[in-house]
């Protein structure tokens, strides 16, 4: 970037909003070292930003989290890009307990938002111990799991309402937040931004929505929250193998009885909980709540009902086993990971492996990976895996983590993320958030009309191909 | 009518018995529902018939509909896909358009029981899946415009509120891989099923693609034709050994209840009362329906005959009734049912409600729990007259459904002073909530009389000042806000949402001939 181009981001932004100190730009150099690095703190300075940027045929790349980035997707791939750090952006702009729905910045996360929330008896739909800084709008974006798939209704859950800068400049409220009205309006007439979807004919929320900040950069989001339970109790099961829960599982999406719902395996139960012990091969949690009136005797039809399930299945259900209690479970939930990323304790680095499938295929899909980790000489006692029913059941999210050491097994971490993930997708794991080596490869899986379709919804949001360029299946754009 | 040889280029797709230009036949296309309303909106003489079309073609497969949707690209002539469609929104606008009739594709295809989904085709009715679901437990959202009508354009292509949304949701939130003809004959199929066959998700790789599909109103059939879709299931609440069982003869059957369900209609004084309990009942989870209308409304419901609602009102509903919410806790066990029945009389009572049921003011009988999940009770509301449509829609919060319904009534009342619609009082209305109480909307059903120039003239008149009413007072966007000018009106003060559509529009249907009538034409907005 020249001088006058520097010169007229300050001029928008003010200098201090602005820096090309190669101490900071490392910190989110990608593929290609970044050339500038920016912390508006408003929409309309990414309104002139973006604008800009069409003009100087310049990149930007959005990013909300801070480090450590095991995924990449928010660093640049491609010269002379302009970092959109939205850190300074975090205020929790609105909580409505009654509609249960919170309005946020970018630059919020879990840790800020969850003790604001509790002070009027809500709760975040959140995923399973993310890191400290990860954005809560990020993950949102991100179509991150939650571990409550009972409040889990469509894909986009729980994000909400957006407000997007597309990458031509032009900002939309997304959803019922376009109006009519201004919010303020909005909030008069008893609306609270509940309705995700349109405005209209559209749903522009579904677009930005796993882009990884290709169509458009969002100033905030309102997204969905819950009741904090009155009553609250954690049942567990342990088994050797996935499919011994399956008939169980079931069962219990069918019932919508649990809140919590997931399982993990020995080396992430490991991983999470920061201990040495030996757990079984998998764990299998479950939560369950009452709330306000009869709190205690919903609670118990609810735990009840899980048990005859659990008895008519096989499946053994206890608050606590030797290895594991529940209250340990309870200490990692409705958080944020401590500081370092508790990924990163068991061997210091961490790749991550995501797909989504269903349930009877997610044992079949982890014995094909934890093979090619043998072929790839990968200790397959550094694999985790966490398993995440999402949509009430109908989905799985599938997070496989590589723990490795650096030097060490570095390069057959580097081979199994490869070769593990391309076995995946030629056996049928659908890798619906695409992110680092894998992402070619799904899109060549992919119909070219599911690309160039893909390619002209891009081409109309962010025509000179302005946002985080190289990222999906957007190399270049139609014209 | 179509030249002679591409007349014969349709024929050759489908079959000489699968095409048809027969003139009467042409005419049952383009007699639709409420057609009398919008000429009358577009200030021509309120008549049922629109736009007849030039031929009618009934492909049976998605590559018959290709090859339609390609020809008619080629020769320049409009389509609009047609299921079980009622209303000027399935018909077409262009005088150049042939309708394609999806009435042969009407296969279930695939019901996948563990991870709750169905595979369905397009002409699939609402009691076509729920026979084959029940054999599983299993149920869908249904919409409620009746067990007659297609899931797929509801999930698909237009608003889906049911009687079950609190418990089903919206059908444009319960749809998962979708195969779809583009306007320009392209397949694209969205998500999992585009990758593995598999259809257990629509989203992704990265975007989601539903994006541009349907939003929440639908494109309408604007934006091609969808030729499968797989649509999300729910836990049908009855024991295993529960069989669908009915005797009896229409209007007076009789349907075997499963054991742990029970109806109530919770009734409050005021609008307050009403909106804290609707709310805490919805978030409870405890009601598979939480439904409100007028009182006239409620003789409707759970009568059989116009006679036996009007002796409901002589008996002395209306007086006893205010504003109320039919609700059906419908558990899976005996545990779960008296949990959710001492809930609600708990909920009841802090809100100082009482239930109609109990005291006998109104009384379902069995056949009317069957209807409550078959989606039949709308059916009701023509009872009273041969016709209805429903004003407003908007959709976000319980507290905008009401207020939406308080400020409604002086409005309503103006139009039934002047005797040209159907006298409720102004209470006419639809309130449901959705995804335990998520969202909900409410929407106006509306009485009047097709066959007089005047009632038509009436309701399209009070229809307008509902939607510059819910302009003014931000209460969201009424369920009819579709087509160019409609669009415009709205657009402007909804942040020109509608120039983003138009640029879908003209990147997807380059030739513009997937009918725009109530979506949008391509390119750049006419000042």
């Amino acid at each position: 970037m020249n001088e006058t181009q520097i010169a007229e981001i300050e001029q928008i932004l003010g200098k201090e909003k602005v820096s090309n100190s190669e101490k900071i730009l490392s910190v989110y150099s990608g593929n290609e070292p970044p050339s500038l690095v920016v912390w508006p703190t408003c929409t309309e300075e990414i309104v002139k930003l973006v604008k800009w940027a069409n003009k100087n045929s310049l990149p930007l790349v959005p990013i909300s989290s801070s480090g450590p980035k095991l995924r990449g997707s928010s660093l640049p791939k491609v010269k002379n890009a302009i970092i959109v750090d939205l850190n300074k952006m975090c205020k929790i702009l609105r909580i409505d307990s009654k509609n249960k729905v919170a309005m946020i910045e970018p630059g919020v996360t879990y840790d800020q938002l969850i003790p604001d929330l509790k002070k009027v008896g809500l709760r975040p739909l959140m995923p399973l111990l993310p890191k400290a800084s990860k954005s809560v709008l990020a993950s949102c974006l991100d179509r991150e799991p939650i571990t409550t798939p009972r409040f889990h209704w469509d894909t986009t859950d729980p994000l909400l309402c957006t407000e997007t800068v597309f990458g031509t400049g032009d900002v939309l409220r997304t959803g019922a937040a376009a109006g009519p009205g201004t919010l303020e309006e909005q909030w008069k007439s008893g609306q609270a931004q509940k309705n995700p979807q349109g405005p209209s004919q559209f749903d522009p929320f579904r677009l930005v929505q796993g882009s990884q900040g290709t169509i458009g950069i969002v100033t905030w989001i309102s997204m969905k929250c819950e009741k904090l339970p009155d009553k609250q109790l954690f049942l567990l099961a342990q088994g050797d193998d996935l499919n011994s829960f399956q008939e169980f599982n079931y069962a219990i999406y069918r019932r919508r009885l649990a809140d919590e719902h997931f399982m993990l395996n020995s080396i992430s139960l490991k991983g999470i909980l920061a201990t040495n012990k030996l757990y079984s091969p998998w764990t299998l949690v479950i939560g369950v709540s009452g709330h306000g009136m009869l709190a205690d005797e919903e609670l118990e039809y609810r735990v009840n009902d899980i048990r005859d399930i659990g008895s008519e299945t096989n499946v053994d259900l206890q608050e606590n086993f030797d290895a594991i209690r529940s209250s340990e479970i309870v200490s990692i939930l409705n958080r944020s990971s401590r500081v370092p990323y508790w990924k990163l304790g068991l061997a210091g680095n961490c790749f991550e492996v995501m797909f989504t499938t269903t349930l009877d295929r997610v044992q079949g899909f982890y014995d094909t990976f934890c093979g090619v980790a043998e072929e790839c000489d990968f200790p397959v006692d550094q694999i985790g895996a966490y398993v995440q029913p999402m949509n009430q059941g109908t989905n799985t999210h599938v997070g496989i983590d590589l723990y490795y050491h650096l030097d060490e097994d570095t390069e057959s971490a580097i081979s199994l993320l490869a070769k593990g993930q391309k076995r995946l997708l030629d056996e049928g794991a659908y890798f619906s958030r695409p992110y680092g080596v894998i992402t070619d490869a799904v899109f060549e899986k992919a119909s070219p009309m599911t690309v160039a379709a893909m390619k002209r919804v891009k081409a109309i949001f962010d025509p000179n191909n302005i946002l985080n360029p190289g990222t999906l299946c957007f190399k270049e754009v139609l014209q | 009518m179509l030249e002679k040889d591409v007349y014969a280029a349709f024929k050759k797709i489908v079959g000489e018995r699968n095409i048809s230009q027969d003139p009467g036949v042409m005419d049952s296309y383009a007699f639709q529902w409420c057609n009398e309303i919008e000429s009358a909106q577009r200030g021509e003489e309120p008549q049922r018939f629109g736009v007849r079309p030039l031929a009618v073609v009934l492909p049976k497969s998605t590559e018959e509909v290709q090859a339609i949707v390609r020809l008619c690209n080629e020769h320049d002539v409009s389509y609009k896909a047609f299921c079980t469609g009622m209303g000027p929104w399935a018909g077409l606008s262009s005088p150049r358009g042939i309708q394609i009739d999806l009435r042969r594709m009407n296969s279930i295809l695939e019901i996948d029981e563990k991870n709750m989904y169905a595979v369905i085709e397009p002409y699939v009715t609402n009691a076509q899946l729920q026979c084959e679901l029940f054999r599983h437990g299993l149920m869908h959202h249904a919409q409620g415009a009746g067990p007659q009508t297609s899931p797929l354009a509801s999930h698909t292509s237009f608003v889906g509120p049911g009687f079950t949304s609190p418990y089903t949701g919206f059908s444009g939130r319960n749809v998962l891989g979708v195969e779809w003809i583009l306007p320009d004959g392209e397949i694209l199929r969205l998500g999992s099923y585009d990758h593995n066959g598999k259809w257990f998700t629509g989203d992704g790789p990265g975007i989601s693609l539903r994006g541009i599909m349907r939003g929440w109103l639908g494109a309408y059939g604007g934006l091609g034709v969808f030729t499968k879709a797989a649509i999300r299931l729910f836990s049908w609440p009855a024991p295993k050994e529960w069989k669908w069982k009915t005797s009896g003869t229409i209007p007076e059957y009789d349907w075997d209840i499963p054991p742990f369900w029970k109806m109530y209609v919770l009734n409050f004084e005021e609008w307050e009362e009403y909106q804290n309990a609707m709310y805490e009942l919805s978030d409870r989870e405890v009601t598979m329906v939480a439904t409100t209308s007028a009182p006239e409304g409620l003789a409707a419901l759970f009568t059989n005959t116009k006679q036996e609602a009007i002796e409901s009102i002589f008996a002395g509903l209306l007086a006893k009734t205010r504003n109320y919410i039919v609700m059906l806790v419908a558990a899976h066990t005996e545990r779960e049912f008296e949990f959710r029945t001492k809930l609600v009389q708990s909920i009841m009572e802090k809100y100082g409600g009482n239930d109609l049921i109990e005291e006998g003011v109104t009384v379902p009988k069995p056949m009317h729990y069957g209807e409550t999940v078959r989606n039949m009770l709308g059916g009701h509301a023509f009872r009273f007259s041969n016709c209805f449509q429903s004003t407003h829609g908007g959709m976000d919060t319980i507290a905008m459904a009401v207020r939406l319904a308080q400020l409604n009534q002086p409005v309503k009342q103006k139009y039934i002073d002047k005797g040209v619609i159907g006298d409720d009082r102004g209470l006419g209305v639809w309130i449901t909530s959705y995804e335990s109480g998520h969202m909900a909307h409410m929407e106006t059903p509306t009485v009047y009389d097709p066959t007089s120039v005047e009632s038509c003239l009436g309701y399209a008149a009070y229809q307008d000042e509902c939607n510059q009413m819910d302009l003014d007072e931000a209460l969201g966007m009424p369920f009819f806000i579709v087509g160019d000018d409609v669009h415009n009106f709205y657009a402007e003060r909804t942040m020109n949402y509608a120039d983003w559509i138009r640029k879908i529009k003209a990147a997807f249907d380059p030739n513009g001939v997937s009918d725009p009538s109530h979506y949008v034409k391509g390119g750049e907005r006419k000042k």
